[in-house]
């Protein structure tokens, strides 16, 4: 162990509005880089979906000083790993690298933040687009219960809200997407003033520092544009909303309940019940993320115990919360044994729901889910690429300290949470059965 | 932990529910194309060893009882065949007198058995039939060394420049050049005393054909012609790198160190890796590709829309349903 606190952080801001996160942990010879760029699929516009993703792709077929392929070729050179993921809310790049090679990686990094345009052709964007679809078929089409999530999102957002579309895109805008669009989006959001770069593991703060100035200091920062999302009603990134009433999700609550019943090539039915609850980083957000531990969190859990162990009717049973920015989501879901309709299976979750509404949980059911939550952000921080992660929201400081926004919530509270978030009227249901006939599921755009 | 191990209780009342999930749980595995076709490759490569079978059916689920599962592992575990890891920050000689304390009196148990399988592998294609399938499911195999053979550490890294990286050339020939696919990958299942060199992509169905093709050219060039110096030492970066990355957690390191024990490997295997990967020579990657990724010998399966693919498949082999 260090001398330092091992989770010490450091944050700076360059002149051109990037900010920067280290963590200085010299256990290993290994550092790991997260740059985190705040564009998601939610800046699309609905009918250009998949164009966030599609982009990421093309983020790995070179910029102005490094070669089509050889963004991975640079990094396997040196022995180390890298990546990229999309979401809804933000797009990230990462590396976990030998330590001494943390210069390579930040240049990397810079250049195709500042030099990226001059390498980018419609052969490369027609690359990626054929293995951006295969990805889709691979993932979606192709997959058991692969259209459930895409019809679940929306369901939960009306067409115009930036949540309503999947973030892989629907198949007739991935095919249509354009070299002029690829310039226009990097112009918009691939600037230094709307990214966050972490650095952890074996660095002197300084020197880091250092090289980081030398590479993204010269890059150029750009007008922001969140505050055009077409979701006027939505509170600026930055600003959490005051109060529940205020937020969009509130609002999107009071659609009531809807449910699609969609048929696949599987042969056991599966349930998905979604719910509103507040934004990732809000205090009831973390109410309702220890409300789906509490309830579906593994063996011992009440979903798992009545609908797999006692009544036998399902073959699986889960719930978990999604980390989004403005609005998030709570789903929970079982799949059925053979002969088990949807239906009944709906009803036995909404029971088990009404069951957490009506009476707060047993202290030993809080102390397995705190205990849980416990052990997933401690094993989280094994390693230095989760703890590079760990910038979400720009709020590093919550690295190693999230788990302490669990500890005081109490029973009443997360009974209170379920009663007032996960009604009957406000849930939206997906029902996929075993095809009656022939025909594959369906990636069209619905109606 | 040591009470579940020497007395586990096996209740009666818990065997239906769990041998109904069991079955359900094969059922759902069964309907996704990726463990369709990797259940059949098992079988026609290891037939009716274990190894061949990757999914119970459900009327052996139905045969099991109390009696049987207690008879299993009485027969099986004990002392002899059981290793304990620890690996992390504690205090060493606590620990070992804690593990003392709990296990030392256990029942010894049986010797280990020792029954590698008899692979066989011809160059046939099987097909399974999804109609209407987006992709198709495309396993390319043959079976080969383990880690206890001298031979090992040069195919893994030709493997390595095949498919297994990113930069590999079958994934920039197939991804980034033509599209034809997401995520392509080579590796080397590594079993006791048994090894299964084995390409694995979901390929657009109407590039099926076109796809194997490239596959196949990659891995016969690569057979005939030795590696650039620069390309071999960016793979031996890479897979040295890799191996850093992997015992840096906990986790990483018990894998280590049960792989080295079920391997037999030398106690100097982790020490001599990277110095190992560094030793192999461009010559030697053609010689061991050549030697071990006999294209000729290879079975092909595939997962996918048989009335599209079927012509395209032809050129690779007998078809077999």
């Amino acid at each position: 162990m260090t001398s330092a606190h091992p989770l010490a952080i450091e944050r700076h801001q360059l002149d051109n509005g990037l900010r920067v996160v280290l963590q200085p942990d010299s256990e290993l010879p290994l550092v790991a880089i997260n740059l985190w760029y705040h564009v998601g699929s939610k800046n699309e516009s609905p009918s250009k979906t998949g164009f966030a993703h599609l982009f990421e792709h093309m983020l790995f077929q070179g910029s102005q000083h490094v070669g089509t392929n050889d963004h991975f070729a640079h990094i396997q050179n040196v022995g180390g790993t890298a990546n990229g993921s999309t979401s809804r809310d933000r797009t990230n790049y990462y590396e976990t690298l030998p330590s001494n090679h943390l210069e390579l990686g930040l240049w990397l990094e810079s250049d195709r933040m500042g030099f990226l345009l001059p390498a980018m052709t419609s052969e490369k964007l027609e690359n990626q687009r054929q293995v951006v679809m295969n990805e889709r078929r691979q993932r979606v089409d192709n997959q058991p219960y692969g259209l459930a999530h895409e019809r679940l999102w929306e369901l939960l957002f009306p067409g115009d809200h930036p949540y309503h579309w999947p973030i892989i895109g629907y198949m007739e805008d991935i095919e249509a997407a354009t070299l002029e669009e690829v310039h226009h989006f990097f112009k918009r959001w691939y600037r230094p003033n709307n990214a966050v770069l972490t650095l952890a593991g074996d660095f002197e703060p300084a020197t880091a520092l250092e090289l980081v100035q030398r590479y993204f200091a010269d890059i150029h920062s750009a007008e922001l544009h969140h505050a055009e999302l077409h979701s006027a009603l939505l509170p600026a990134p930055s600003q959490p909303a005051p109060d529940a009433s205020n937020r969009t999700d509130a609002k999107i609550g009071e659609q009531g309940s809807r449910r699609i019943v969609l048929e696949d090539d599987i042969h056991l039915p599966r349930v998905y019940l979604a719910f509103h609850v507040p934004a990732y980083g809000d205090a009831e957000w973390y109410v309702a993320d220890l409300l789906t531990t509490v309830l579906g969190d593994g063996k011992s859990s009440p979903l798992y115990d009545q609908l797999v162990q006692q009544r036998q009717i399902a073959q699986s049973a889960s719930a978990w919360i999604h980390e989004t920015e403005r609005s998030s989501v709570v789903m929970i879901s079982a799949t059925g044994r053979p002969g088990v309709e949807g239906e009944a299976l709906e009803a036995a979750l909404r029971e088990q729901l009404e069951r957490l509404a009506g009476e707060p949980p047993a202290q030993a059911d809080m102390d397995r889910a705190l205990n849980r939550t416990r052990t997933r952000a401690y094993s989280d921080l094994q390693s230095l690429g989760r703890r590079a992660y760990t910038t979400y929201f720009d709020r590093p400081e919550l690295l190693g300290h999230e788990v302490e926004r669990y500890l005081e919530i109490g029973a009443e509270e997360l009974c209170q949470c379920a009663a007032r978030l996960l009604a009957d009227e406000r849930q939206v249901v997906v029902i996929v059965i075993p095809k009656q006939s022939s025909h594959q599921p369906s990636s069209e755009r619905p109606q | 932990m040591a009470d579940v191990l020497r007395n586990p209780a096996f209740p009666e009342s818990e065997l239906e529910r769990l041998k109904s999930n069991m079955v359900r749980d094969v059922t759902i595995a069964l309907s996704q194309p990726q463990p369709i076709a990797q259940q059949r490759l098992a079988s026609e490569i290891y037939g009716d060893h274990p190894y061949g079978r990757l999914f119970p059916t459900p009327e052996m689920i139905q045969t099991y009882t109390v009696e049987k599962i207690r008879a299993f592992y009485h027969a099986n575990f004990g002392a002899q065949r059981t290793h304990i890891y620890v690996v992390g920050k504690f205090d060493a000689a606590a620990v070992e007198e804690a593990i003392r304390e709990s296990f030392a009196d256990w029942t010894t148990g049986a010797e280990p058995i020792s029954r590698p399988p008899e692979t066989s592998s011809a160059r046939k294609v099987h097909l399974i039939d999804r109609p209407g399938a987006q992709q198709s499911t495309v396993r390319i195999a043959i079976p080969t060394i383990d880690p206890s053979h001298p031979d090992f550490t040069a195919l893994q890294v030709a493997n390595a420049i095949l498919g297994g990286s990113l930069t590999s050339r079958i994934t920039t020939n197939i991804r980034e050049d033509k599209g034809y696919t997401y995520s392509p990958g080579s590796g080397i299942t590594q079993r006791y005393r048994t090894g299964l060199w084995t390409m694995s992509a979901d390929i657009t169905t109407n590039v099926t054909g076109p796809a194997i093709q490239e596959i196949f050219k990659e891995i016969d060039l690569l057979r005939n012609e030795a590696p650039a110096e620069d390309e071999l030492r960016s793979v031996q970066n890479f897979l040295a790198g890799i191996f850093v990355l992997r015992n840096s957690t906990p986790p990483g390191i018990i894998g280590q160190l049960a792989r080295i024990e079920l391997h037999d490997l030398p106690a100097d295997y982790l020490s001599s890796y990277v110095d190992q990967i560094y030793a192999v020579t461009p010559e030697r990657i053609r010689e061991v590709t050549a030697k071990y990724l006999r294209t000729d010998e290879m079975t092909l399966v595939v997962a996918g829309d048989r009335a599209t693919i079927t012509e395209q498949l032809a050129e690779f082999g007998e078809i077999v349903d």
